[in-house]
């Protein structure tokens, strides 16, 4: 019994474990997914403002290279979102033209993903040419902890849960044989042995009509 | 099903929905703490980059007040960013201007204390002429992660059937059969059922309790027959008449059908493997899209379905074969080595870097799904007779449907969730469960080395085929049955609602309705068209109504109209199964006697099994050639087509007496 026990918990163990974290990676997911796509939102909204200022300028005749009150713009976007790195203004070859971090104009911008997530928006002229591109760098490492802060609380419940989840499935696997073997193992004297208490009523019922009947053609073939 | 399952399966159905509410709940409360911020920050954003807009058409002159167009601008506003409740345009004297989802003529006061809200001052020339106000539920929290019920609920389930699976496995371990071969003794009784048990054998008290009550059964059941023959020679009418209500009541002299209980083991590594195949069919076609490259003769939609009509062609040519060699070698054996060649076909596909090795590892994977579909058959066939036969099938084919039923919406969340590679290694994980169950399981069978390997030859297709109605049941109902499930359901569909913008995992909730209707269906059906032998009717209706199933793709919008045509093809096909099946060996018996049964429902299989492969590669090609509604206008009436030429056939002949058919 105890052998059996053992075996229905190691059965039950992976499905709970599985159910339960997968349920947790799934609520984890959900949040983590709504919260990038908030940030992305975000960004790119402060990415097409730019860009709309830019093209504004340009359809004035005032080309992108030569917009420099595109640095005071940008500068005042990056301080208003911490997360923001910077806010890059590049020509179609990826040269930075203006930048929120003075130190970058004139480098060559070039996605890292282990540093940024970057978010783009063209800049086109009246003639749907494109000019060149808006792009808001958010900080990854700061991205990162943000999840990490909000995913921690969930594993944790989740780990809790998972194991008094185990130990009540135990418990029940448990509870439950000793009921199954309860039944079972009540017993009553049969014909020839021991059998399990419940069973006995059924078959006295047919014993009883069987001897009836057999009395009455015994007594018929006595007359 | 049994009391001892109820009861643990009632108390893990409250233990994991209490903990899921606990995680959620946590859930709620970090989202809360992040996306709040967040969203606020993203309101005030959206509030600065309205103010400016609103700022700059003030500053050309226009009056605030005579802003045209406001209103439509705050509804785009809206529609891209769900989360926030409403937003606002209002004058110096807090008057609303323009607005979207609030009343223009009120205030923002009443939805400021419903909401959170963000104001930014639309300023002009240094002068403050008026405010943008973005609403923010505040329960936006929990509205996200409410949108994730069905997820969490399809978890459940599938965890609840998986569970009830491992349980039916743990029992088939030698003390645990002892003990659940008494309790089902012990219930049969209750029911007044005297049918003899299979001996289960063993050692110790609770072996003892199960021959002894084996051995009350026979000397009831001997002692009735003795009372039985010595009525007759005595020409006794009433007391015959009382001891054949007496055998009513209490079944003394009526034969036990159930398989043998060693026959469960096979249950589970069979549900696990087909869990593993089902997992994937929610982005099985979307992901060899991401291989396809055009190839010069062929549309792309025909490269897309080149694995998959390589796979079911394998399937079906592989399996008449595959008999007689798993025989050779031990069902058991070539069960395990099917799971482990589809483990090796699941990690391979999972990293697959071109379409021909994807094809190469599917075909491996293909091979081990035969294997293991033809071993686990097989492995029921050799342990059972003709009176218990369909029983035992019937165990394995419901594995399946719950399989089908399990399988579609777990691949989905997780290809959607983790990625389509991580939910292939998933799979394999699965077939090693499956490979494990089958080694504790399956490990003593013995291997046949003089068995037949056989095959179905063109001489007996050609025979059972001239006939009318075996043409039109097989290649009019049978084959287009298939070809419709593999070529629309699990080709076309998925396909077409992954190019419409829907995830896997809504693509997997889809098709797991046809796996749903048919455990639902089958079992139902199975007694009505035995009862009262309808079988024909029920083909026939089955085709009929599986043919206009794709009506509901052009009445309802998606990914509804497909999931009621996938419900539709599964009820239908629910209808047609069972009742189609068992005509196969009615009808094969009247117009093929020449041909055995094991030859005409080999037959029957390969033909069915065609349609799988042909299935896709019409879709493909007329779909290529003509467009998508074409292609499932095409296949659906050649499914209604079929039915209704087995009918005018049937009319032909009258409809046969139902008769027991072992292999339905």
């Amino acid at each position: 019994m105890q052998r059996l026990a053992l075996v229905l918990i190691l059965a039950l163990a992976p499905v709970v474990v599985a159910a339960l974290a997968l349920g947790a990676y799934l609520n984890y997911g959900s949040i983590r997914q709504s919260y990038l796509d908030m940030v992305g939102s975000r960004l790119d909204t402060v990415a097409r403002r730019v860009a709309s200022d830019a093209e504004t300028a340009l359809s004035l005749g005032l080309p992108l290279a030569g917009q420099q009150t595109l640095a005071r713009l940008l500068e005042r976007e990056r301080a208003a979102d911490s997360l923001i790195l910077s806010i890059d203004v590049v020509d179609p070859a990826n040269k930075i033209l203006h930048s929120s971090d003075p130190d970058r104009i004139g480098t060559t911008e070039t996605p890292d993903a282990s540093v940024s997530e970057d978010h783009s928006v063209a800049i086109r002229n009246a003639f749907e040419t494109v000019e060149g591109q808006v792009v808001v760098r958010a900080s990854k490492p700061g991205l990162d902890r943000t999840l990490a802060e909000m995913a921690r609380p969930i594993w944790q419940t989740a780990i809790v849960a998972i194991v008094v989840a185990l130990i009540l499935s135990a418990l029940a696997v448990i509870l439950g044989l000793r009921l199954l073997r309860a039944r079972v193992t009540q017993t009553e004297a049969a014909a020839d042995g021991l059998v399990p208490r419940g069973s006995r009523a059924a078959i006295v019922e047919v014993d009883a009509a069987h001897r009836a009947i057999a009395d009455r053609l015994a007594g018929s073939r006595a007359v | 099903m049994r009391r001892f399952d109820l009861i643990i399966l009632g108390f893990v159905t409250v233990i994991l929905a209490a903990a899921l509410a606990v995680i959620s709940w946590q859930s709620i409360r970090s989202a809360e703490n992040t996306l709040m911020p967040a969203l606020d920050r993203k309101a005030d954003v959206v509030a600065r980059s309205l103010a400016s807009l609103v700022g700059e058409a003030v500053g050309y002159g226009i009056a605030l007040d005579e802003i045209v167009g406001g209103d439509q601008v705050l509804r785009t506003v809206l529609s891209e960013n769900p989360e926030f409740g409403f937003a606002a345009i209002t004058n110096a004297a807090g008057r609303i201007v323009a607005s979207a989802q609030t009343d223009r003529e009120g205030g923002v006061a009443p939805l400021e204390r419903q909401m959170r809200t963000v104001t930014q001052p639309v300023v002009v020339n240094g002068a403050t002429v008026g405010s943008i106000v973005v609403g923010i539920p505040n329960a936006v929290a929990e509205t996200l992660l409410r949108r994730l019920w069905i997820d969490i609920a399809v978890l459940l389930l599938v965890s609840l059937l998986v569970t009830l699976e491992l349980l039916s496995f743990a029992f088939t371990m030698p003390t645990a059969s002892l003990l659940r071969g008494l309790a089902r003794r012990l219930e049969a009784l209750g029911r007044h059922d005297f049918r003899p048990h299979d001996p289960l054998g063993g050692a110790g008290p609770l072996a003892g309790e199960v021959a002894t009550v084996d051995r009350e059964i026979a000397r009831v059941r001997r002692e009735h027959a003795e009372l039985m023959a010595q009525a007759e020679a005595a020409g006794d009418t009433d007391a015959l008449r009382e001891l054949q209500a007496i055998d009513r009541r209490f079944r003394l002299t009526r034969e036990r059908t159930d398989p043998p209980i060693n026959l469960v083991a096979v249950r589970a590594p069979v549900f696990l493997f087909f869990f593993a195949e089902e997992m994937a069919r929610p982005f099985l076609p979307s992901y060899i899209q991401s291989f396809a490259k055009p190839i010069a003769g062929l549309s792309i939609e025909m490269v897309i379905s080149l694995p998959i009509v390589i796979f079911m062609a394998i399937v079906a040519l592989a399996q008449p074969t595959l008999n007689g060699i798993t025989e050779r070698a031990g069902r058991g054996r070539s069960l395990r080595t099917g799971a482990l060649l589809a483990l090796i076909g699941y990690v391979g596909t999972a990293y697959a870097w071109g379409m021909v090795p994807l094809i190469v590892f599917r075909s491996v994977t293909a091979i081990g799904l035969a294997t293991v579909f033809v071993s686990a058959q097989g492995y029921i066939v050799d342990r059972t007779g003709a009176q218990n036969r369909a029983r035992g099938i019937g165990l394995f084919v419901s594995g399946i449907m719950v399989a089908m039923l399990c399988g579609p919406p777990i691949g989905g969340i997780l290809a959607d969730r983790l990625g389509i590679a991580a939910a292939f290694l998933v799979s394999a994980a699965m077939c090693l469960a499956a490979y494990l169950c089958a080694l504790v399981a399956l490990s003593g069978d013995r291997p046949n080395p003089t068995a037949a390997i056989g095959g179905v030859s063109i001489r007996q297709i050609g025979s059972v085929l001239k006939r009318p109605q075996m043409l039109t049941l097989l290649v009019g109902c049978a084959l287009p049955a298939k070809m419709l499930l593999i070529g629309f359901c699990f080709y076309y569909l998925p396909l077409s609602l992954s190019s419409a913008g829907f995830d896997p995992a809504t693509i997997g909730r889809v098709l797991m309705l046809y796996g749903l209707a048919m455990v639902v269906v089958i079992p139902l059906v199975s007694r009505l068209s035995d009862d009262g032998g309808r079988r024909v009717s029920f083909v026939v209706v089955g085709a009929l109504l599986s043919g206009l199933a794709i009506a509901h793709l052009y009445l309802w919008p998606a990914p509804w109209g497909a999931a009621l045509a996938v419900l539709q093809v599964g009820i239908a096909q629910g209808l047609s199964t069972t009742p189609q099946s068992a005509l196969v060996g009615e009808l094969g018996a009247r117009y093929v006697p020449s041909l055995s049964q094991g030859s005409l429902y080999g037959v029957f299989r390969f033909i069915e099994r065609s349609g799988t492969a042909i299935g896709p590669a019409i879709v493909a090609f007329l779909w290529g050639a003509y467009g998508g509604e074409v292609a499932v206008m095409a296949i659906a009436g050649m499914v209604a087509l079929g039915g209704a030429l087995f009918a005018l056939a049937a009319i032909g002949g009258s409809e046969p007496k139902p008769t027991p058919v072992a292999t339905r």
